[in-house]
């Protein structure tokens, strides 16, 4: 695992953010309307009442340049990092797709494959970048999961959500200090949660279409719930540890959207009321590694985020990955 | 305190195996509410090498879980 105390490299953190979700829903009920007992059941595990939809003729790019769009000072941009695990093609990566279509020529665009950890991975190397000569650095997470769920088990298929998030990283003025970061992970549970093929290991064959090789696997979803909790819980209590704060210390704490009830057991984990978390799980569902940034533009432009508020960005995901940030939310509007 | 009994708990999830040896089958949604009630009961943690297919199997593979983890269980 690797922290990092930006509080000591310099001033650094997100200038601006914003967000896009697709219009259309889907409810659980929806989803599964041929076995009511099934969704109800879903809803009750995950807490996913409905979730957002991609328009059939959208990918993910689509969603990232909507959701970057709307963000001022584009044009200073000098790097673009987009945090995705459901890119527009297997090669090349969806990056270039987005800055060509956002007008910003010869900038480096490069994708970083994270899973539900990817913003805050996004994060940490946008920030980097700042403190290293960079005047901005546009980080972007998208996920249009629900493209790879077809002949997914009902378990998997009813957690995900389409959209993406999006953040303008710079040195100031910073509408939330960038304190510190944790990253990490633990590659020996890279199987739990998979695509199996269409890479070099399990190249796509008739097979593998046949054998749905090609969608999104969790075949051990109970084991993959605790491991999850406990990714949430070690990475926050890494970094806690190291700037000598405890998560009671938070007036906000915006977490991955995995599922209400992982939610719920990290806080209890963390002895924090839900009530601190930043929850839009129930309608949005899982977004993957766009979520915790969803989450995070929603708190802040409703208000609960005020000057002066510290908040704990907590996510993990399929790799195992993790990665956590500690922001501070300044006085600039 | 009385040992407590197993069967109680998995039935409070829907469970009831015909004997201690039979599959039990449970959905995703039965363990993880199976395994709150049994850190309620026992007040215990589990984690996620606890919660693995091959201790949730059978009534007399959770069983002998929980005796590992120090609970009374009958």
């Amino acid at each position: 695992m690797r922290i990092t105390r930006f509080d000591t490299l310099g001033e650094v953190g997100i200038v601006s953010t914003s967000h896009f979700l697709p219009e259309r829903r889907m409810a659980t009920r929806d989803l599964f309307a041929e076995d009511a007992a099934l969704a109800d059941e879903l809803d009750r595990l995950t807490g996913i009442r409905e979730r957002p939809v991609a328009d059939p003729a959208h990918a993910t790019s689509d969603l990232a340049i909507h959701a970057a769009r709307p963000l001022p000072d584009l044009e200073r941009v000098s790097s673009l990092i987009l945090a995705t695990m459901s890119p527009d093609y297997v090669s090349p990566a969806t990056a270039p797709l987005v800055q060509h279509a956002l007008g910003l020529p010869g900038i480096p665009a490069s994708d970083i494959v994270a899973a539900c950890a990817g913003y805050v991975y996004a994060l940490d190397a946008a920030a980097r970048a700042a403190l290293t000569g960079d005047d901005r650095v546009l980080v972007i997470a998208a996920e249009l999961r629900s493209r790879i769920l077809a002949g997914a088990a009902p378990g998997v298929r009813c957690l995900f959500g389409d959209g993406a998030s999006a953040a303008v990283v710079g040195r100031s003025p910073c509408v939330l200090r960038l304190l510190a970061t944790a990253t990490g992970a633990d590659g020996a549970g890279h199987s739990a949660v998979r695509i199996e093929a269409g890479g070099t290991r399990v190249p796509t064959s008739h097979r593998t279409i046949d054998d749905n090789l090609h969608t999104l696997r969790m075949e051990d979803g109970p084991m993959v719930f605790f491991k999850a909790v406990e990714g949430f819980v070690e990475i926050a209590e890494a970094l806690l540890q190291k700037v000598g704060m405890c998560a009671r210390d938070f007036d906000w704490i915006v977490p991955h959207q995995a599922n209400l009830r992982i939610l719920e057991r990290v806080a209890r984990a963390l002895r924090v009321p839900i009530e601190r978390f930043v929850v839009t799980v129930e309608t949005t569902g899982n977004v993957g590694g766009a979520s915790v940034g969803i989450a995070l533009d929603r708190a802040l432009k409703d208000g609960r985020i005020r000057p002066g508020n510290r908040v704990l960005l907590l996510t993990a995901g399929a790799g195992f990955t993790a990665g956590a940030a500690i922001l501070e939310r300044t006085d600039v509007a | 305190m009385s040992k407590i009994c197993l069967r109680d708990l998995l039935a409070a999830v829907s469970c009831f195996p015909s004997n201690a040896d039979a599959e039990l089958s449970l959905s995703s949604l039965q363990v993880v509410s199976l395994v709150e009630r049994i850190e309620e009961t026992f007040d215990i943690r589990l984690t996620s090498r606890d919660v693995t297919r091959k201790s949730f199997r059978t009534e007399s593979s959770l069983a002998d879980l929980l005796r590992m983890k120090g609970c009374d269980v009958a």
